[in-house]
């Protein structure tokens, strides 16, 4: 392992799925999704029979879809109290994580079969319904982004913990000062400092400043591409010595860039939790004031 | 600058990958990096040549403090606190906005409640139909005693009583619970399996309103919606389509007993035909009789004037002008006319006695009639001579009012029992009674009472009053003792009144002069003198009677709905089998009383909704589709007279008169229907034919209700 490699080996945190694709387990992966999905329908059909059943026979239809919403919906919250309470300690947390994901599931067929518009008429129960769609949605991205930005991540190298992205883009910045300084002192009459000229114009900003917030939304590594492109063009006028610290400049870039870009797709899915988090917490306010009306007015 | 030279470009690019290749020693975290931390140090002093970094408070620990940083642990758990936070405070807030009707509304009522309740705010508006609470508390408990038990169909029926009672709103098809058993029976009967019916989450003898009505869903909701299988989970045959499980309609639409009756079979086969050789040749047209109203709707039918009297005018006329006979003067014995006095020769002989079919209309306890022979005479049974005089007389000097007093005794409107002799003149009694009785008077002669009270200058007299000569004067004290002094009510009993009765009367009051008697060759004929219709007197059977002039003859129409009201109906049955009677019966069966269970009227009503049936059914959409604009499509006349026949029966399954005729039209066909109404086409809903909510008041037409 080369000093490079061996530098940016940031941390052991790097989930192995192998486990739970190993043909051995009782279920591996596919086929424990393939199991929950089709569960979690089978529990959406048994829903809607019943509320087919009971609309046919003259029942309150809506009862039945808001009590089973409101059940489901304490029921989802169970996982951050799984999460936080230390005295909870049933089953494990990605046990809860998948039987949350699929109650929610679950809990948007349920909403539709509730509400009678997919956003109410009414003043309070459009907000209630923006509410459980922003959740739901914010849950939907969610599968979306555990399954796919981990991946991602993975792909970039090894996992680096979130707090500790402001130390490596130091050193990231202080590799690349030694490296133009090293680059400074071999200077000959027919390249006079295009090295320094170069990084101090172009680079330096990159390397010391924090990532862009647009990357949040949309990652992209043009700089990096931009910087690489200018670095190679530069070969001309420079020895085969500063060629070579260019080179190693050019790899540096490359670790930064990939160093914002799993810093970008780790921001996302903190923020995205917390985002959900929040808006859940508005929506059980919003949802027991609901079943209050309900429970009022339906006398 | 020098370029360098291009050959060495394949060295360039193995110098520049071998940098790129190259590792930087980068320094490992420190060791003393807590992840979990919620602070971080931002200066790099925490290690092992530094300080412990900042605690858990975020406080520097060193004496030149730096200022710590929040990790994103620090951050995530400060804005979950924060969350928390914002929600606990936003549940007062929350609470009160709920109070407030504008913001928990739901939905939009329908357009109809929302035009009730737009001059209500919105809090009492929201009282309309739901508990208003005026505190928190009152929200979410009982709003309180004075309310309790008061249901939220108990405001529905506050305002919709008027066309569903509160005493059968809360009943399936606001039937009671006896007659839907009887007919789930009979159900189960016709298909010879009894199921229980009873899948419905609702109890059937208190169905709430808003277990099919449900508001709050916009302007255009149907509040009346149902689905198929909503009426079908009660309903023990249960099927998945209109199409492909619905009974066949058996002989609906023609097992209804029409109000006016009109055998379309014979008119289009027979009758209609049968002008093809006459100079006015009729073609059959089912539109001539149902011509589309304002609403769009068939008329049931046209006017007699239109539709009956070209053909029919001249036999009812003939019918109607045999007319009703008042009263008779029986044929009675010598001995019985002596006992009697005055009954007029012609007479007297073999005794006879008369039935008259009105007398049945009249003849009850009366209090009109002073005397008491009359009263207690039995309805059924023909009236003695004595009676006949007796209520001859009373006609004459009372007038109309004696007649209708008796009719009015009888059960009978006094309205209606008026428009019954309202073109009969007290005079044609009078002018009978003289001729007949021999000039009798029969003018109400004050009693000698009376005509002292009515005399003002008796009255005003104090020395009559005061005079004792006079009140010690034994001549008048006794004034039935004294012939001067006669009762001169009783003007039979003086000779010298008997044909001065002018004498005894005042005023306006005194009686006609007798009229003189007209020879027997001058007998009056109705034909000729009254062909429009009226009261006469006939001289030849010494009666009173009535002939009728033409269509919609308002005393026969009187007499007709008449017989309805009377107490004893079994009596006017002889009145009903009257020529004049039975001629206008003969079509208008809805009049005849001798029907019970039929839908009362004189014209046919529309059926689209009508009240005594479960369905409905509007030929407004259907005339607009052109395979079946022609009425013959699916009313096909039958054309088999050997084919079956249908016994008249009413539409409550009661049968009629049991008289069995050929069917006029060919059973209506389901497939016929069933051709459009599918889902995927004119729908197919139960709700499209059927209404859940029977007409009110059930007892009009449900037979043998016991509620």
């Amino acid at each position: 392992m080369d000093a490079v490699t061996r530098g940016f080996k940031f941390m052991s945190t790097t989930v192995s799925r192998d486990h739970l694709n190993n043909p051995k387990r009782f279920f591996n992966l596919g086929s424990r999704r393939t199991l929950a999905f089709v569960f979690t329908q089978a529990a959406i059909l048994v829903a809607y029979w019943l509320y087919q059943t009971i609309g046919d026979r003259l029942g309150r239809t809506s009862s039945y879809t808001g009590a089973t919403l409101f059940a489901c919906l304490f029921a989802l919250t169970l996982l951050g109290v799984r999460k936080r309470l230390p005295i909870a300690k049933y089953g494990s947390v990605a046990t809860w994580t998948q039987v949350h994901l699929y109650m929610g599931l679950f809990s948007i067929a349920v909403y539709a079969m509730h509400v009678p518009r997919l956003i109410a008429n009414g003043w309070f129960e459009s907000v209630l319904s923006l509410l459980f769609l922003t959740v739901a949605a914010s849950g939907l991205y969610g599968i979306y982004a555990s399954r796919a930005l981990p991946r991602r991540i993975t792909s970039l190298g090894d996992e680096v913990q979130f707090d500790r992205f402001h130390f490596y883009r130091d050193k990231i910045a202080e590799a690349a000062s030694v490296l133009v300084a090293q680059a400074q002192s071999l200077q000959s009459s027919s390249n006079d400092a295009v090295m320094l000229n170069f990084y101090q114009s172009h680079v330096q900003s990159f390397f010391q400043n924090k990532p862009r917030r647009w990357r949040l939304l949309w990652d992209q590594s043009s700089t990096r591409v931009r910087l690489m492109q200018q670095i190679r063009q530069l070969d001309r006028y420079l020895s085969p010595d500063e060629r070579m610290l260019g080179g190693s400049l050019s790899a540096l870039i490359r670790r930064r860039d990939e160093l914002d870009s799993q810093w970008a797709l780790q921001s996302r899915l903190r923020l995205w939790v917390v985002v959900h988090l929040l808006i859940t917490m508005a929506l059980i306010v919003a949802s027991i004031a609901h079943v209050a009306v309900v429970l009022r007015y339906t006398r | 600058v020098n370029p360098v030279d291009p050959s060495a470009s394949a060295s360039n690019n193995q110098a520049f990958d071998a940098g790129s290749r190259r590792g930087i020693e980068l320094p490992q975290p420190p060791g003393l990096d807590r992840p979990g931390d919620y602070w971080r140090c931002q200066t790099g002093h925490v290690g092992p040549e530094g300080c412990g970094g900042p605690g858990r408070a975020g406080r520097c620990p060193l004496a030149t403090a730096c200022r710590p940083r929040r990790t994103w642990n620090g951050r995530r758990v400060l804005a979950t606190k924060l969350g928390l936070i914002a929600m606990l405070a936003s549940i007062l807030p929350t609470l009160w906005l709920l109070t407030h009707p504008s913001v928990v509304r739901p939905g939009n009522l329908t357009t109809a409640h929302a035009q009730i309740l737009s001059n209500k705010t919105a809090a009492d508006a929201c009282a309309t139909c739901h508990e208003q609470a005026g505190t928190f508390a009152q929200w979410f408990g009982a709003v309180g005693a004075p309310h309790a038990g008061v249901r939220q169909t108990d405001r529905c029926l506050d305002c919709h009583h008027e066309t569903i009672p509160k005493s059968t709103a809360r009943w399936a098809h606001n039937l009671p619970p006896q007659k839907r058993t009887d007919i789930r029976l009979a159900s189960a009967a016709a298909t010879a399996s009894l199921q229980t019916g009873q899948d419905a989450w609702v109890d059937s003898d208190d169905v709430q309103c808003n277990a099919c009505h449900r508001e709050h869903h916009g302007p255009d909701h149907s509040l009346t919606s149902m689905n198929n299988q909503q009426c079908q989970t009660c309903h023990e045959q249960s099927f998945d389509r209109f199409a492909d499980g619905h009974p066949e309609f058996g002989d609906y639409p023609y097992d209804q007993s029409p109000s006016v009756s009109f055998d379309h079979r014979t008119h289009a086969l027979k009758h209609y035909p049968g002008s093809a050789q006459s100079s006015k040749r009729l073609e059959f047209d089912c539109r001539q009789c149902h011509q589309p109203m304002a609403t769009g709707e068939l008329s049931r039918s046209v006017s007699f004037e239109v539709g009956c009297q070209e053909c029919h005018d001249k036999p009812l006329r003939t019918q109607i002008a045999e007319g009703i006979t008042l009263f008779q003067l029986p044929i009675i014995s010598r001995q019985e006319a002596d006992s009697i006095g005055g009954w007029p020769e012609i007479a007297i002989g073999s005794p006879e006695s008369v039935t008259v079919p009105m007398q049945s209309m009249l003849s009850s306890v009366s209090s009109t009639l002073s005397n008491s022979s009359l009263s207690n005479s039995p309805t059924s049974s023909p009236w003695s001579a004595a009676i006949t005089r007796e209520f001859a007389l009373a006609l004459a000097s009372q007038g109309q009012s004696a007649a209708v007093d008796q009719m009015t005794a009888n059960g009978v409107d006094r309205e209606l029992a008026t428009k019954v002799f309202a073109a009969l003149s007290p005079q044609v009694i009078s002018d009978a009674t003289s001729r007949w009785f021999g000039g009798i008077e029969v003018r109400p002669v004050q009693h000698s009472e009376d005509l002292l009270a009515g005399d003002s200058l008796l009255a005003s007299d104090s020395l009559l009053a005061e005079d004792d000569l006079l009140a010690e004067d034994s001549l008048l004290a006794d004034d039935e003792s004294d012939d001067l002094l006669f009762d001169i009510s009783q003007p039979q009993s003086d000779p010298l009144l008997m044909n001065q009765p002018e004498l005894l009367s005042g005023g306006g009051s005194v009686a006609p002069p007798s009229i003189p008697k007209k020879q027997s060759s001058e007998r009056f004929e109705p034909a000729k003198m009254i062909p429009g219709g009226g009261w006469y007197r006939d001289d030849l059977t010494l009666a009173i009677r009535y002939r009728g002039g033409s269509h919609d003859d308002p005393t026969l129409r009187a007499i007709i709905e008449s017989m309805h009201q009377v107490k004893t109906q079994t009596s006017t049955h002889d009145l009903a089998q009257t020529l004049a009677i039975k001629s206008c019966l003969e079509c208008h069966v809805g009049m005849d009383p001798t029907v019970v269970q039929r839908p009362m009227g004189w014209i046919e009503k529309n059926r689209t909704l009508r009240p005594d049936r479960s369905t409905k059914f509007s030929h407004v959409p259907h005339l607009n589709i052109a395979s079946i604009a022609d009425c013959k499509s699916c009313h096909a006349i039958s054309r088999d007279e050997s084919g079956p026949t249908v016994t008249q029966v009413s539409s409550h399954g009661d049968s009629h008169t049991g008289e069995t005729k050929a069917r006029e039209f060919m059973p209506l066909g389901k497939a016929g229907c069933a051709t459009c109404h599918q889902s995927h086409a004119a729908g197919d809903q139960c709700t499209t034919c059927h209404r859940y909510h029977l007409p009110s008041p059930i007892t009009d037409w449900l037979p043998n209700a016991d509620f």
